[in-house]
């Protein structure tokens, strides 16, 4: 077991923590320490900024949805909208203090075959979600702005049976490259 | 080394290698040429022990290679240690967590020794050692082709296949490939389409038509000589003057 | 269609963390079986498969476009179990590297998303294949496929404010509607892109 793993073992068991707790003083304090934490000792305001706003469309109008149907019931929302909110920062900040401090390949990576699936898959993202890219910049370039809908539907054919060919394409690849070097040898 | 017999390879029913026979003695320095579609990398890997022809033998050192041939798993692991295949793209070849697990995993696989030393001679040698430490996969698309280069050549093959490996190289890591593949002792057999740099180390070229069949195989000078030459969009001038200068002097 | 963290109660994601992780180990056994040494290429491809076709907006007539999910032509393609296994995977990958979806939320997502949308695609495709057109089959098990998600994850939310208090605050009555209705269009999305990828994969087998 690797310094990463422990660190997600670590992200899980705050996780769980966090989520039992329904004490106010104890969910803030947890929230303004990491928000020190990522303020002051790492300087990393749009680190924190970004994982906030990540979450807080949904936030707010599940907030808001829930404060006017309160008040429609006479009842008091705020203790349950300031632990519903804190809880969901928290558990939102863990997880960016964990991305800030491990490698989440490596610490995924708790035998060698989850270790090839996580490297496999991620790379293989990578690569799509640049060609994915590339597909959208020669929409843009190559057709004019006001496209028809079949047009539309006739280029996304091309671009998601495009995908699916290289995907099978690779995988094939993948396997033989893997043969070659030796990868089925001893299993 | 490699003796091919009237080798068909179908893709479904469509044919992709028509009545291929051909040897490669050891040590000798082979290209592979061709129109896009014409078979070259189906060729490699059937060389490479990863696919099995419809009809026709191959023998690897005057052993027949077949599906069943590499069930032997004592036969396959020599086999695999002996012949290094680099694929057309190199990313999908890599699938550690960083460079130096990368480069050592064939080592490490094949039970070699003094590991380390070997990663670290073939990464001073493609100037990777400053990113045997990064992740695999936030590598650019140069330094994934060295990198998958630099893992077949810590294996010291006997046999050499790439499938253009030049395609993602820059011109300055081009030629330290072409001095190595010149230098060294190992077989190459190397699927490219610049003549102009296959001509540096290539003693022997071996064309492959659209049809899928073989049409010439000999030294460069003959080839330079046949209709071919002109047939396949090579320039004769261009040949000339690359003769005479330029980065791939001989 | 992610929920994110902070909203399911651990009386429910604890359990279905264990339901999960075991049908995963059961789902991946299964595929191995089949095509044993292209196992981890095939998952690691449908994983990327799956992460593009949720970035893909479909065009709906109208002029509106929604993401895809890619659930059904995978499940329907490759069969349900690695339609489970990729989508879960990408689950996964999303909530830890990019901070998408969550932790606690996982389960939840894994199970609706990849393995009921699965298991629904792949039989309503099965059922109807026989009954109608290939194409029509098609779009309904895409579309089924995301209505069934989207309602599993309603009822999950929906459930929250009688298991404990302070997580997902509103009731059945209130998530069922509010997540059903969009979803229809997901769902027309779906059904589309399934057709799309369907008519490639037919055209390119008849040209090879």
């Amino acid at each position: 077991m690797n310094r990463d793993n422990l660190m997600l073992i670590l992200l899980f068991l705050c996780i769980i923590i966090l989520s039992f707790i329904n004490n106010i003083a104890f969910l803030f304090g947890y929230f303004l320490s990491i928000t020190v934490f990522f303020l002051i000792i790492r300087g990393r305001v749009g680190t924190l900024i970004s994982g906030i706003l990540r979450v807080l469309p949904f936030l707010v109008v599940l907030s808001f949805a829930f404060y006017i149907s309160s008040l429609l019931s006479k009842g008091h929302p705020y203790r349950y909208l300031v632990i519903l909110n804190l809880r969901v920062f928290d558990m939102v900040l863990s997880l960016m203090f964990f991305r800030e401090f491990a490698n989440p390949l490596r610490a995924l990576s708790f035998s060698s075959t989850l270790t090839y699936i996580f490297i496999l898959s991620y790379s293989q993202i990578k690569t799509f979600t640049e060609l994915y890219y590339d597909f959208s910049l020669v929409m843009r370039s190559r057709m004019v702005l006001d496209t028809s809908y079949k047009d539309r539907i006739l280029f996304l054919r091309k671009m998601a049976g495009y995908f699916f060919k290289k995907a099978i394409a690779r995988a094939e690849d993948t396997a033989m490259a893997m043969k070659a070097r030796g990868f089925f040898l001893y299993d | 080394m490699i003796e091919l017999s009237h080798i068909d390879f179908y893709f479904d029913k469509r044919p992709v290698l028509l009545d291929i026979s051909f040897n490669i003695e050891e040590g000798e320095k082979a290209v592979l040429l061709g129109p896009n579609g014409s078979g070259k990398s189906t060729l490699l890997k059937l060389i490479a022990g990863l696919l099995f022809p419809k009809r026709g033998k191959y023998l690897f050192n005057g052993k027949e290679i077949s599906k069943k041939r590499l069930k032997d798993k004592k036969f396959e692991r020599a086999f695999r240690k002996d012949v290094q295949l680099m694929f057309q793209e190199p990313d999908i070849m890599l699938f550690n967590p960083s460079v130096y697990e990368e480069i050592s995993y064939g080592p490490l696989r094949f039970g070699m020794d003094n590991i380390k030393e070997r990663v670290l001679k073939v990464a001073d040698f493609w100037g990777i050692n400053g990113l045997l430490k990064r992740p695999v996969y936030l590598l650019s698309g140069g330094e994934k082709a060295k990198v998958a280069l630099a893992s077949l050549l810590v294996m010291e093959p006997r046999l050499l296949l790439l499938d253009e490996p030049t395609a993602y190289l820059d011109m300055k890591s081009t030629k330290s490939l072409c001095k190595l593949l010149k230098k060294e002792r190992f077989t190459t057999l190397v699927a490219m389409h610049d003549v102009h740099i296959a001509r540096y180390f290539g003693e022997r070229f071996i064309v492959l038509s659209k049809e899928h069949r073989i049409v010439f195989d000999g030294p460069f000078d003959r080839f330079k000589e046949s209709s071919l030459f002109e047939e396949f969009g090579f320039f004769k001038e261009e040949s000339e003057a690359c003769l005479k200068g330029g980065p791939y002097e001989r | 269609m992610h929920i994110p963290d902070g909203m399911i109660s651990p009386k429910m994601y604890i359990p279905l963390h264990v339901v999960n992780a075991g049908l995963l180990v059961y789902g991946f056994k299964r595929i191995k079986n089949k095509i044993d040494e292209k196992t981890l290429p095939y998952i690691a491809s449908c994983a990327a498969l799956s992460f593009v076709l949720m970035l893909l907006q479909v065009p709906l007539p109208g002029g509106t476009s929604v993401h895809g999910v890619g659930v059904a032509p995978i499940a329907i393609i490759f069969g349900p179990w690695m339609g489970f296994v990729a989508i879960s995977l990408v689950l996964l990958i999303q909530a830890i590297f990019l901070g998408v979806g969550g932790i606690t939320s996982f389960p939840v997502n894994a199970l609706c998303i990849g393995f009921l949308g699965s298991f629904t695609s792949y039989y309503i495709y099965l059922f109807l294949r026989n009954l109608l057109k290939d194409k029509v089959a098609m779009f309904l098990a895409g579309f089924f496929a995301i209505l069934v998600a989207a309602l599993f994850i309603a009822i999950s939310l929906g459930i929250q404010p009688m298991l404990s208090p302070y997580y997902f605050p509103f009731g059945l009555k209130t998530t069922i509607p509010v997540l059903l209705v969009p979803h229809i269009f997901v769902g027309i999305g779906e059904g589309i892109l399934t057709v799309l990828i369907y008519e490639f994969v037919k055209k390119g087998i008849k040209n090879e």
